[in-house]
């Protein structure tokens, strides 16, 4: 791999955003993935490999030791975040059609649930993996999660829950989705899910972390 | 016959196994109204009603889960129907609410999301001491004598840093800053905790004192803690330890309550001197019996009965779940606190919860 991506790929993974950026320590005052994203891009390589041989390595990098439970929270958020400003060099070019995503992957917590930060944490991860999220929200009604898969077509579908007491809603929410899509991949997760009851659902996967996610969709897309 | 207070004292403060296994349990907040429609008394109106009518062996003061933001008070409603309300609070955290039903809120929005803005508005007020926090003191001395009189082991409760910083800057900006900006975080919680041992020290001489401290500080979600060992060690170990010594200097134990997988913490959890670990959440993969190996009986437990197998209300799932973790307890002399591993929902039928205390009265013994 071209050294200069490999450098970008160390750098979402070990969360370093830019020169200024104090953190990790023993990489203070070098560059980060921000100037090195763009560094890479005057230096004539394609925005595509910058984002399949380097921003998506390092993202899936920090994925797998995320699953292993090798690093943290704190850790993917850094890693998100360092890939983001990579990504901000690399996005005008989807509008021209020289840098193509995966897919359309659609996320919201279901009906009766407010919580957010294990949705977002698989939409970071998700789209560290190159695909476009489309995000619900919170406490999204059936009809809404519906109305983005037809605006979407091709799309996979995902459903949070961190609630025993909402994970009747996300049963729900699958039926009535079924009812239009009976063949939509629809992967489910949240603390108090199981595999079981991901299968009793009718949800096509059911993943206990982010990375599961990732390799479920990359799965699909091959 | 021992007392509650005994019982627990015994557990908690003494490390040791009593007659019997403590009991205890927490509720989400539709769980009494709907076994009202089981049949559940009208007078039980609550999660506070419930210690008496179940006979726990702990109870709380109401109101001593004080106010520790800094705008004290403040809660500006922005919106409102008849499901959720979306307000501002006193770290200006804007949030939507459900009003009738449990669970954390949806986060709308932090203001206290840096230094330099927690320093220039959010730092100075939690400096000096505020008896006003405590709300109706008349009410809550009378709640501490009406409770203490009795033969139940009474506590104060409330959160401590970690929950507290994550109520405060939003889980993205406390974790990210726990690397970018550690140095915050440390005057953070040390303002904070402070401010905790300043209050509760006024209050232990102006109303009394427990029998002991009850502090929910959840640090993990179902797969995993939120952050690393060495990150808890270097930013929350340090204030753990002070305000515990504070609770031990005035000779009250102390209960720690997490949610998720908190294993990785143990050994600092045992070092800050926690003396009860609560709730042990069994889908997280958490065994009782293995934290006491693993501490060699020098913490009390309270919890670890997974709420999964009650929600089947199904009294064979519900015996295998509690019966080989109640002989585990009684094998290895585990001081130990009967109680779900976390809060039981309205899913859970009164009938299962009865049959539940039925099991721990016919097993809950040494």
């Amino acid at each position: 791999m071209n050294e200069l991506l490999e450098k970008i790929a160390i750098c979402v993974e070990r969360g370093k955003i830019n020169v200024s950026s104090p953190y990790p320590p023993d990489l203070k005052g070098q560059e980060g993935a921000d100037e090195l994203s763009k560094k890479a891009l005057d230096s004539g390589i394609p925005p595509q490999d910058i984002l399949n041989n380097a921003l998506i390595v390092g993202m899936q990098k920090i994925g797998v030791k995320f699953r292993d439970n090798k690093v943290f929270v704190p850790d993917v958020l850094m890693a998100a975040k360092a890939m983001s400003m990579g990504m901000k060099h690399i996005k005008p070019f989807f509008a021209s059609g020289a840098v193509k995503r995966k897919g359309v992957f659609v996320i919201g917590t279901v009906a009766g649930d407010l919580h957010d930060i294990g949705k977002n944490l698989v939409s970071m991860m998700i789209e560290g993996a190159g695909w476009e999220i489309i995000d619900l929200g919170v406490d999204v009604p059936n009809e809404k999660f519906v109305k983005a898969l037809d605006e979407h077509p091709g799309c996979i579908l995902g459903l949070s829950a961190l609630l025993t007491t909402t994970m009747v809603n996300m049963e729900k929410a699958v039926k009535s989705i079924r009812e239009k899509y009976p063949k939509l991949p629809i992967l489910v997760g949240g603390a108090p899910l199981t595999k079981e009851f991901a299968e009793k659902i009718g949800a096509s996967y059911y993943s206990p972390d982010p990375q599961g996610a990732v390799e479920y969709l990359a799965k699909i897309a091959a | 016959m021992q007392t509650s207070r005994e019982i627990i004292n015994a557990i908690i403060r003494d490390k040791q196994c009593p007659e019997r296994m403590g009991l205890h349990e927490h509720y989400w907040a539709e769980t009494i109204g709907e076994w009202h429609k089981q049949g559940l008394p009208a007078y039980v109106k609550d999660g506070a009603d419930a210690p008496w009518y179940f006979n726990y062996d702990l109870n709380w003061v109401d109101g001593t889960w004080f106010d520790s933001s800094p705008i004290r008070g403040q809660n500006i409603v922005l919106e409102e129907n008849d499901d959720t309300v979306i307000s501002i609070n006193g770290w200006g955290n804007k949030s939507r609410n459900w009003k009738k039903r449990s669970g954390t809120p949806e986060h709308l929005g932090f203001d206290c999301t840096s230094a330099e803005i927690w320093r220039a508005k959010y730092r100075e007020p939690l400096l000096s001491l505020d008896p006003a926090r405590f709300g109706d003191l008349q009410k809550l001395k009378n709640d501490y004598k009406r409770k203490m009189s009795t033969d139940r082991w009474i506590y104060y409760s409330n959160v401590l840093v970690s929950e507290i910083l994550r109520g405060a800057l939003g889980d993205v900006v406390m974790l990210e800053s726990m690397y970018m900006d550690p140095d915050w975080i440390k005057d953070f919680n040390d303002v904070l905790t402070n401010h905790l041992i300043m209050h509760y020290d006024w209050l232990f001489r102006e109303v009394g004192k427990p029998d002991g401290m009850f502090i929910y500080e959840d640090m993990g979600y179902t797969g995993a803690p939120f952050f690393s060992p060495e990150l808890q060690r270097e930013l929350i170990f340090p204030y753990h330890k002070r305000f515990i010594g504070f609770c031990h200097d005035n000779g009250l134990p102390l209960v720690m309550h997490s949610c998720g997988k908190i294993r990785p913490f143990l050994q600092s959890i045992f070092d800050a001197g926690v003396d009860c670990l609560q709730v042990l959440e069994a889908k997280a993969g958490q065994h009782v019996a293995e934290f006491a190996e693993a501490a060699g009986n020098k913490l009390a437990y309270m919890g670890n009965l997974n709420i999964r197998a009650y929600e089947t209300n199904d009294r064979a799932k519900l015996e295998a779940e509690i019966l080989p973790k109640l002989d585990t307890v009684r094998k290895n002399r585990i001081p130990y606190v009967f109680h779900s591993d976390h809060s039981i929902p309205a899913s859970v039928s009164l009938a299962t919860y009865e049959y539940s205390l039925h099991l721990f009265k016919r097993y809950g013994y040494y």
